[in-house]
């Protein structure tokens, strides 16, 4: 009896919901039709970099201007973790749906991904002019920009004025040569019982700014485009010469004590600002910059140049050296939002003048657009940045290598340092794992 | 000729039949609706995702073109050209070796408290509470405790001995690992163990004491025996664990360094399927990670057998 009860009442309730679902609609009273209100839209948005608080401000900035100007747009920043960043950017991509706006850096991790971008052309129409840094932000098939470049980055190297003091060196002087570096960490470390440079090596790219400058030092121009072309091999005579110099200053201790389980991103830099180094190799913008450096030890104890002179044809003087400098990073539109008009805007907002200039100021940033004047701020870091960029610059040496190349390096780079491989070692692994030779 | 059902109870019969038959039997009916929601999930988030990443490896798939076919190629690479995978395996050869500590210690821990040692009730809430806090927690703070001027290293330097970089060289980075994952997760070892414990029979521990047995005799003689389909399950869950269950560990303790020295499959995974963009080869080391548990596992189900087997 229960048994056919039941029946009874699921045949009745499924019945009822067939009915409810055919049942005619209410006829709707005549209205007078408003005017239609924007639908609310929501903007996802990731970065790397919102999560430092010299950044920070410049997107908050951005995102609030631009809700102004369209206060049914939602924006949904959410800041990720640089290390792991484009590991996450993957995952989305393999799902095929993400974020709206991405921060990319202008280097081979954009053009690996250029299909999945907008192309932006005819979005940014004369304001396209502004954009310095271009080439780094643009799908190498078709030559359509796919990014707005929003900082000029590059590598140089800083020194502690105050550990050049207890030394009893010249504060005012870094070392111009090779063979001066090597004497002043001599100095350094016998007098002082500080390291020469602090790394971070945990993620595997603690050697990449201080490499760029060697590399600088070292390679002609022919060189460096063939590096940058990928037909260099890693066991280049040059690049020899670029690993013995690093395994030299290895094997004279210049790291500080635990720098394979430091990161360079910041352990590199706070140990550099607690006064225990006395060089960092860092970068010129927003980032492990003057700026980082000033706020955390006064700017009067940060010193900057350019590098060292190692082979004198390529430059005889420090302020001859080229410039490490390239389209830094940058904002693209992913070709799967459903919003992609909005999503412009917001990438236009983010690469404006008025967004940029607050970057500028807060983060030190090198701003990639030729209306927004980085002279003006008179902050005498940016201005000798801005002096070196009107030299010849090269790409830096780390930036032009592929992502799978690059995640393998990162794994060498250690061990070289650790002893357990070496220079000739390493070089002929790299060729194999990238060239397959 | 009678059609055939793959699946259907009684499977030789038609379908019409089979129908009639529920109708004598409702109940049966109404039972396969009741487990018909949960099979499905499985079905769904468990068994076609796995179908589908073992159907990825056979292919070039990059997450942006549409995979092509690509027949055993993902796997002729990882076995044949790619050293980053053959190292990440004998990295995980050496986990397993540490099998025995996974499995005992958090025996003999619970066998302490079972047996009342004094602050028993403490130590239990004790090594539970680890596996409480997330693995990346744990390794954030592991982070910490074993850098070269951490705590652990501070306390040796109060005897005299300079420690080392425990993350940051390749002899060490690994068995830190080790270490960090097993103090996160034995805590649950000793729950398991303490339920199977509660299980024996109070009985043979008198009869043990009766005929004059020592700790160490009832221990071997009474306790093991009596518990062993615990220890079983949880050897099954612990190299379930050890295969694919360490990532948050390698992700933030070492980012697999220095060089490969604590690199394991799962994070080789995530790196092809992140940064790389090769989904298909991610999908193809994932493959081989299940094969390699669903063989540990039968062989561990047929000795499982075979000891029912004896005992009968």
């Amino acid at each position: 009896m229960s048994a056919k009860l039941m029946k009874f009442a699921a045949v009745l309730t499924v019945l009822s919901m067939i009915l409810a679902g055919c049942a005619a609609p209410t006829p709707a009273a005549p209205t007078v039709v408003p005017t239609a209100a924007p639908k609310p839209i929501t903007l996802t948005v990731w970065d790397f970099k919102s999560g430092d608080p010299l950044f920070a401000p410049y997107t908050k900035d951005a995102i609030k201007r631009f809700q102004e100007k369209n206060p049914h747009v939602k924006v949904e920043l959410v800041p990720q973790p640089m290390a792991e960043y484009y590991n996450i950017l993957g995952t989305a991509i393999s799902a095929n749906k993400g974020p709206d706006v991405v921060l990319l850096h202008g280097d081979p991790r954009l053009v690996e991904r250029q299909d999945l971008l907008l192309p932006l052309n005819k979005y940014l129409g004369k304001d396209i002019d502004q954009l310095a840094g271009q080439e780094q932000f643009k799908n190498v098939k078709t030559g359509e920009l796919v990014g707005t470049p929003i900082t000029i980055q590059g590598s140089v190297w800083y020194y502690s004025k105050k550990v050049y003091t207890e030394a009893g060196l010249d504060p005012n002087k870094p070392p111009k040569t090779w063979d001066e570096l090597v004497a002043n960490c001599d100095v350094i470390k016998t007098k002082t019982q500080k390291d020469c440079f602090s790394i971070g090596m945990k993620d595997g790219n603690g050697l990449h700014f201080f490499m760029n400058i060697l590399v600088n030092a070292t390679f002609t121009a022919q060189e460096q485009a063939d590096w940058k072309a990928r037909k260099m091999p890693w066991d280049h005579p040059k690049m020899l010469k670029v690993l013995q110099m690093v395994a030299d200053a290895n094997k004279r201790g210049w790291w500080q004590k635990g720098y394979a389980s430091a990161t360079l991103f910041n352990d590199s830099y706070d140990y550099f600002i607690s006064g225990k180094s006395a060089h960092v190799a860092g970068l010129i913008s927003d980032s492990g910059n003057w700026k980082y450096l000033s706020d955390g030890m006064g700017a009067d104890n940060v010193g900057m140049f350019k590098g060292v002179t190692v082979d004198p044809q390529i430059a005889a003087d420090p302020s001859k050296l080229p410039t490490s400098a390239t389209g830094g990073i940058g904002w693209s539109v992913m070709k799967w939002s459903p919003e992609p008009d909005m999503a412009v805007k917001l990438v236009q907002q983010l690469a404006s003048p008025e967004s940029l200039a607050v970057l500028a100021n807060s983060a030190g940033a090198i701003v990639a657009r030729k209306d927004v004047d980085p002279a003006s701020l008179t902050n005498p870091f940016m201005k000798q940045i801005v002096t070196w960029l009107k030299e010849p610059a090269f790409d830096p040496w780390n930036s032009v290598i592929g992502t799978a190349a690059r995640n393998e390096w990162h794994r060498q780079a250690p061990l070289l340092l650790l002893g357990d491989t070496t220079v000739e070692k390493v070089t002929a692994y790299m060729n194999t794992f990238e060239f397959k030779k | 000729m009678q059609t055939q059902f793959p699946g259907l109870p009684a499977a030789r019969k038609p379908l019409r039949t089979w129908l009639r038959m529920q109708q004598r039997e409702p109940e049966k009916l109404w039972a396969y609706l009741f487990v018909a929601p949960a099979v499905l999930l499985v079905l769904l988030f468990r068994f076609y995702p796995m179908l589908t990443g073992i159907g990825y490896s056979f292919t070039n798939w990059d997450g942006i073109n549409p995979p092509q076919f690509i027949g055993l190629a993902n796997f002729q690479e990882l076995f044949f050209k790619d050293l980053l995978f053959r190292t990440s395996l004998i990295n995980l050869f050496k986990i397993l070796l540490t099998l025995p500590l996974w499995i005992f210690l958090p025996l003999v821990l619970a066998l302490l408290i079972h047996q009342g040692v004094p602050g028993w009730r403490f130590f239990r809430a004790a090594f539970f509470f680890p596996t409480v806090l997330s693995a990346a927690i744990i390794a954030a703070i592991f982070t910490m405790v074993l850098r070269i001027d951490g705590a652990v290293n501070l306390f040796l330097g109060l005897v005299g001995i300079e420690g080392p970089d425990w993350l940051g060289t390749t002899q060490t980075s690994l068995p830190a690992l080790i270490a960090v994952a097993l103090w996160g997760q034995f805590g649950v070892g000793v729950v398991v163990y303490l339920a199977g414990l509660a299980t024996v029979e109070q009985d043979l521990f008198d009869a043990a004491k009766v005929d004059g047995a020592n700790w160490g005799q009832t221990l071997w003689y009474v306790t093991v025996p009596s518990i062993q389909p615990t220890v079983e399950f949880y050897t099954v869950t612990t190299i379930r664990n050890l295969l694919a269950g360490l990532f948050a560990f390698v992700f933030v303790l070492t980012a697999g360094g220095p060089g490969a020295s604590s690199t394991l499959p799962e994070y080789i995974i995530w790196l092809n399927m992140g940064s790389e963009n090769r989904l298909g080869y991610a999908s193809a080391i994932s493959t081989i990670l299940f094969v390699v548990f669903l063989l540990i596992v039968l062989v561990q189900v047929r000795l499982m057998g075979l000891r029912q087997g004896g005992d009968k």
